[in-house]
């Protein structure tokens, strides 16, 4: 979000589903995933993309590695777009973005050695052999506080907290300008979160990695990232940085949310006015006419319910998606 | 909120045994009317046995050792199943992380509620259904009688949480055990069956044993909180003095490990070393020694008592006094 050349630049993505077989052939509607994002990511940034199940953030993080084609919209990673890239494309431009998720155990194949799963990326891609690629695989062993040793033994030697560790060597492997995170702490115990935490922050100081970070969770979303941005229902509806967001959350939905997070301190918990917000989240098969918010939002008008509101920006420099915010 | 009349429940010494190894080991705490107590830990520290073995449905490779489970007067340890199944349901009852899985797929969400009832009142289907009409209202469930004959994939992962809870009080509990109910919401359904279960605890006076990994949960609605290191509790207090002035290394260090929105970000968060000993391979010392930053040798030799330090406020450890060093101003 810096000027210059940004790593990530997604612009109007939108990645919608068509479900099959529908009740005597006729067809359903469209689950719209993802409709219409717009964001940037620059060198050595973070950007936490922070909202509920079923807010379309997984599906987004998925098309920008390039696992689900969007259907419309542009992602350029480094200046090359990989929406309706040839095959060759996507091959090179895949060194430069790679993912965690959250749970590492299905990450890695258990009949593998890890030494194995480090060195497979570098392998795949022909840059190191012999005695240079066990070397290569050390270090990256080292850099995510695992020793050599640990190269020759299988991922069920290794607790939860390890094995992130090792996906996230992985991952490190091609010297990746993007890594997108889903959700990698979620599955942690508190104090090994800690150290994923830590890790993650670590190495990008001494590498300038970018990171998308995906998470439901805001004090995580807050330590980890420069930016934040929000999604509901498939769209972002408010994104700023992160001193801005944190200090004055505008959206009805970012606030609701913020107020929702239960904060590890009993005093400013009991001094905090909890936005309890009303139902639940509709169906992305059924997106709301208007603004997708305006069924639960306490501000909702009439307007709210014709007009999709668009993301205009606040004096502070946030962008949000609100008729009344 | 204080312990001035006698507590509802009063688990005392209590050790659970699994091949030899005792993975819940001389646990002791009670919860009063209307109070939230807390057991917090990490995987593999108890609480959830600890959990089970109040409603009596430990796994067949796990028993009670030693202790008591005092429910009012009674002790549920030596009950006899077929009493144990008096009890279960109707004077202490359960609420699970996963509600949808916790609920028959097959029967109406009404006749599961009502059947929750009438096994333990003499009543009528219809008075039953009464019940059951009137506790969904009291979840906070609108529209009750469409909701009744409802099956569980109908609802929601909130919904199907509040109709395990309506189930668990329709029979007024003295105790309510909520084995992690909110670690598989979202932070905006999970707000909403917190403040849910803060109304009706202030509303029926059951006591509630929580279950929960998550400091954020347990600073918005405990009162008192146990914290569980390899079966042992290690600290309990209550939660202001337990936030504000941990006395055991392992409490401090969890506190510390927990980004928090009022904390500068990326700065380094505390992590704690190496891991859980396995059970069996706990020894004589304090099972936290290997990990703990002021670990002497007496430590690892004498398991230490948890020993009162101020008004409610009890830890084990040798070290206590030197707690605060540990994470400088951050407690």
């Amino acid at each position: 979000m810096t000027g210059l050349d940004p790593i990530l630049d997604v612009r109007d993505v939108a990645v919608h589903f068509t479900p099959r077989g529908g009740w005597f052939g006729r067809p359903r509607p469209a689950v719209k995933a993802v409709d219409g994002v717009d964001f940037t990511i620059g060198a050595g940034e973070t950007l936490g993309l922070v909202g509920e199940s079923g807010c379309g953030k997984s599906t987004l993080s998925n098309t920008i590695v390039g696992l689900v084609p969007p259907t419309r919209g542009s992602i350029r990673i480094r200046g090359q777009e990989i929406a309706g890239a040839t095959r060759k494309t996507l091959h090179a431009v895949r060194r430069h973005v790679q993912m965690i998720f959250q749970d590492p155990a299905l990450s890695l194949n258990p009949r593998a050695t890890i030494g194995a799963a480090i060195a497979e990326p570098l392998i795949v891609r022909g840059i190191a052999t012999g005695q240079a690629l066990d070397k290569r695989v050390d270090t990256l062993l080292a850099q995510v506080g695992l020793r050599a040793e640990h190269a020759s033994r299988y991922p069920h030697q290794f607790s939860g907290g390890q094995r992130q560790r090792i996906v996230i060597a992985r991952a490190l492997a091609l010297e990746p300008a993007l890594v997108v995170c889903d959700e990698p702490v979620s599955a942690l115990d508190v104090s090994v979160r800690a150290q994923i935490l830590n890790l993650l922050v670590d190495l990008q100081r001494r590498m300038g990695v970018s990171y998308l970070f995906v998470s439901h969770d805001l004090s995580v979303v807050r330590h980890i990232s420069d930016w934040v941005a929000v999604m509901y229902l498939g769209r972002i509806v408010e994104r700023a940085s992160r001193d801005v967001f944190f200090a004055a959350p505008k959206h009805p939905y970012a606030r609701a949310l913020l107020s929702a997070v239960p904060e590890a301190n009993p005093v400013a918990q009991r001094a905090k006015r909890r936005l309890v917000l009303s139902g639940e989240l509709p169906s992305p098969t059924n997106v709301p006419p208007g603004c997708p918010f305006h069924t639960r939002c306490p501000l909702a008008t009439q307007i709210c319910a014709r007009e999709r509101p668009l993301l205009t920006p606040r004096p502070d420099g946030a962008l949000v998606a609100c008729h009344h915010a | 909120m204080t312990m001035s009349i006698a507590p509802a429940l009063t688990v005392e010494d209590l050790t659970i045994d699994i091949d030899g190894a005792s993975v819940v080991d001389g646990v002791s705490f009670s919860v009063g009317a209307g109070e939230v107590i807390a057991l917090v830990g990490e995987s593999g520290c108890g609480k959830s046995l600890t959990a089970l073995a109040l409603l009596g449905l430990l796994p067949d490779a796990a028993r009670i050792v030693r202790g008591r489970i005092m429910l009012d007067d009674v002790d549920l340890v030596p009950l006899p199943e077929r009493e144990m199944r008096r009890v279960r349901g109707s004077r202490v009852s359960i609420i699970f992380q996963e509600a949808t899985a916790s609920l028959d797929p097959l029967t109406a969400v009404g006749s599961q509620i009502a059947e929750a009832y009438a096994l333990h009142h003499r009543v009528s289907r219809s008075e039953a259904r009464t019940k059951a009409k009137d506790m969904l209202v009291a979840v906070g469930i609108p529209d009750p009688d469409h909701r009744l004959g409802q099956y569980p994939f109908e609802l929601s992962g909130g919904m199907c949480q509040r109709i395990m809870i309506a189930i668990a009080l329709i029979c007024g509990p003295r105790v309510l055990v909520a084995d992690e109910p909110t670690t598989a919401l979202d932070v905006t359904i999970q707000a909403q069956i917190l403040d849910l279960m803060k109304r009706l605890v202030a509303e029926r006076g059951t006591g509630i044993v929580l279950i929960t990994h998550d400091m954020g949960v347990v600073a918005d609605i405990a009162d008192r909180v146990a914290v569980m290191y390899a079966g042992r509790i290690a600290e309990i207090a209550s939660v202001d003095d337990l936030f504000a002035r941990p006395c055991h290394p392992y409490t401090a260090l969890l506190l510390a490990a927990v980004p928090r929105l009022d904390l500068e970000p990326k700065q380094w968060l505390a992590t704690i070393e190496g891991k859980v000993p396995a059970a069996g391979d706990f020894g004589d010392g304090c099972r936290f020694a290997d990990r703990c930053p002021l670990a002497g040798d007496r430590c690892r030799v004498e398991g230490p008592p948890l020993v009162e330090l101020g008004r409610g406020h009890r830890a084990a450890c040798w070290h206590a006094d030197r707690v605060a060093e540990l994470t400088g101003s951050a407690a």
